[in-house]
């Protein structure tokens, strides 16, 4: 039950997203000082920022990059992990060791310091962005098709699809994949929620999205030094990002629900 | 015993050397040359001669193995080299922030460890009762919240809405409580969730369902028997969480001005002061690990069946 209303709501923050700015007729990026922080009237819904940009438009366009950053990395580490996770399975040795070592020297590094590494060593940049947080988000994503793999390698029927000669690319196509699918996407929602977090902390820390585009960590910084004054400019990219981030984990939730053995 | 405590050192060991070599390569195949940049941040038109000067002056000219092992050397008799930006030691910076993130990490798993307890014990022992549900629901929301939105609308609430608590900084004796609500939430949600889930399952257990049915009060049945029998993975949850939240203090940090490690790496980070950064991910990972070893040890203290394997 909370697992539809988690989706339903993701649904209409997404819609948000993607109408507000091409019904609202404001850019979300161009300043306009004669409008500097003013409060909420019929032409500004939310008011304005410190730049005069209107804050509903561009809540809506900075959650327009959030999603769509977290969308691509997740889309990005989920394929990396379920290749090497599956080939790994399916390999067994030396790969296996490898995939292994891998995930420990990732799991060695907590939260964002690799990201935090990296975004420190290349130029700042979008690709900078997909660069930092791809390197350790495969990591769940490849443990569990590993995990689920080597459970399906070891059947007997795998075994026969093995001895009639089919070749490695079949047999993950068409034996493995759809054994992996459920755990694989169950882990992919989690994923998704954690790399929401991720790419707008990133932003909020400054080393995220360049300007002019933004997202919402990259709203939250900017409005942090102005929050005794407007607390508005913080609180409504602050609320759009807990709202999503609820809902996702709402149907993230779901999942883990439905995944676990019934006792 | 023995062999097994020789042989979590091995591997610790190998983590840590790989990790160093991981943490090295990062800065040393960066884009730029260090000896251009330091030069021209020394307000010195960096020329070829000047530059090969202080390239060998740094050790640079040197082969990338070589140029390891001087600065693991160096590492371990704690020389982290000198920042970019001013020629300071960056060792010197990073352990004089050390005590404010200690300090802030410190009481975060402390509102953490009390919270989750607490909320798993209540969600365990009435899985059906109000509280119970809305401690889910919380938990189910802020572990899908990052921690400095959550920071940013309890600055909004707390410190201008009741003006309470300072929006930042580190002077007043209660400006550590925000940060340290803020950090810790985070991590009582993790804790809360694994806590819970084994504390359901050791009122499964036979020999818990028997105290009950001699007449244990439910209450003490979790008390002395469930949460027992919870201790081994919540202490391995425990370590977990604790190297999430000094990780995690980066951004807490930025947001409430903290005067941490993590704020310093932020800084350093836009001003592209490359062994900063580097100082800093060494700092956290090698902490990291060595506190997932450390809980391993607890673990083998706290549980008997964990020390024959």
């Amino acid at each position: 039950m909370t697992g539809r209303a988690g989706a339903a709501l993701l649904a209409l923050v997404v819609l948000f997203c993607l109408l507000t700015p091409m019904v609202s007729g404001y850019d979300p990026h161009r300043p306009d000082l004669e409008r500097l922080l003013l409060p909420p009237s019929p032409e500004h819904w939310l008011g304005t920022d410190q730049l005069g940009r209107d804050l509903l438009t561009r809540t809506a366009a900075a959650g327009r990059m959030s999603l769509l950053f977290a969308l691509a990395i997740t889309a990005a580490t989920t394929i990396l992990g379920t290749l090497s996770g599956a080939a790994a399975g399916l390999a067994g040795g030396v790969p296996e060791r490898l995939l292994r070592l891998a995930a420990t020297m990732a799991l060695a590094l907590p939260g964002l310091t690799l990201a935090l590494a990296l975004a420190g060593v290349l130029p700042p940049g979008n690709a900078t962005v997909l660069a930092a947080l791809v390197p350790l988000g495969w990591v769940n994503c490849g443990l569990i098709a590993h995990t689920a793999t080597r459970r399906v390698a070891s059947s007997d029927y795998v075994l026969a699809v093995r001895a009639i000669g089919a070749s490695p690319l079949y047999l993950l196509r068409r034996t493995i994949a759809p054994h992996i699918a459920g755990p694989v996407l169950t882990v992919a929602t989690a994923d998704f929620a954690r790399t929401l977090i991720a790419v707008t902390s990133l932003s909020f820390l400054g080393i995220g999205l360049p300007p002019p585009d933004t997202d919402w960590g990259g709203m939250v910084s900017e409005a942090t030094p102005l929050v005794a004054a407007t607390p508005r400019l913080a609180i409504v990219p602050a609320l759009a990002l807990a709202i999503t981030g609820l809902a996702v984990a709402l149907v993230v939730d779901a999942r883990h629900e439905r995944a676990r053995p019934p006792a | 015993m023995t062999v097994t405590v020789l042989r979590r050192a091995a591997e610790l060991l190998l983590v840590l050397v790989a990790l160093s070599v991981l943490v090295f390569l990062l800065t040393s195949l960066a884009p730029g040359d260090p000896a251009e940049e330091i030069l021209r941040r020394g307000g010195i038109q960096p020329t070829a001669r000047s530059v090969a000067a202080l390239r060998a002056e740094l050790g640079l000219d040197r082969p990338l193995f070589t140029r390891y092992l001087r600065w693991l050397l160096d590492v371990l008799q704690g020389d982290l080299g000198r920042s970019y930006t001013d020629r300071s030691p960056v060792a010197a910076e990073i352990f004089s922030r050390v005590p404010a993130t200690l300090r802030l990490a410190g009481a975060a798993a402390l509102i953490a460890v009390v919270l989750a307890v607490l909320a798993s014990v209540r969600a365990a022992f009435r899985p059906r009762a109000l509280d119970s549900r809305a401690i889910a629901f919380v938990t189910v929301a802020i572990a899908g919240v990052p921690p400095y939105i959550v920071g940013i609308l309890l600055i909004s609430v707390v410190s201008v809405g009741l003006r309470m608590l300072p929006t930042g900084g580190a002077d007043s004796p209660g400006a550590v409580v925000l940060p340290a609500l803020t950090l810790g939430l985070a991590g009582a949600a993790t804790l809360l969730r694994l806590l819970r889930a084994d504390l359901v399952q050791a009122l499964r257990m036979p020999f818990v369902k028997l105290a009950t049915a001699k007449g244990m009060g439910s209450r003490r049945a979790i008390m002395v028997h469930a949460l027992r029998v919870a201790a081994p993975n919540a202490i391995t949850a425990a370590g977990t969480v604790l190297a999430e939240l000094l990780a995690g203090a980066v951004v807490v940090e930025t947001l409430f001005s903290w005067p941490g490690v993590g704020q310093l790496a932020v800084s350093a980070i836009r001003q592209r002061d490359l062994p900063v950064v580097q100082a800093y991910v060494l700092v956290i990972a090698v902490a990291a690990v060595l506190l997932l070893a450390l809980t391993e040890l607890c673990l083998a203290a706290a549980d008997p069946r964990m020390r024959r394997r």
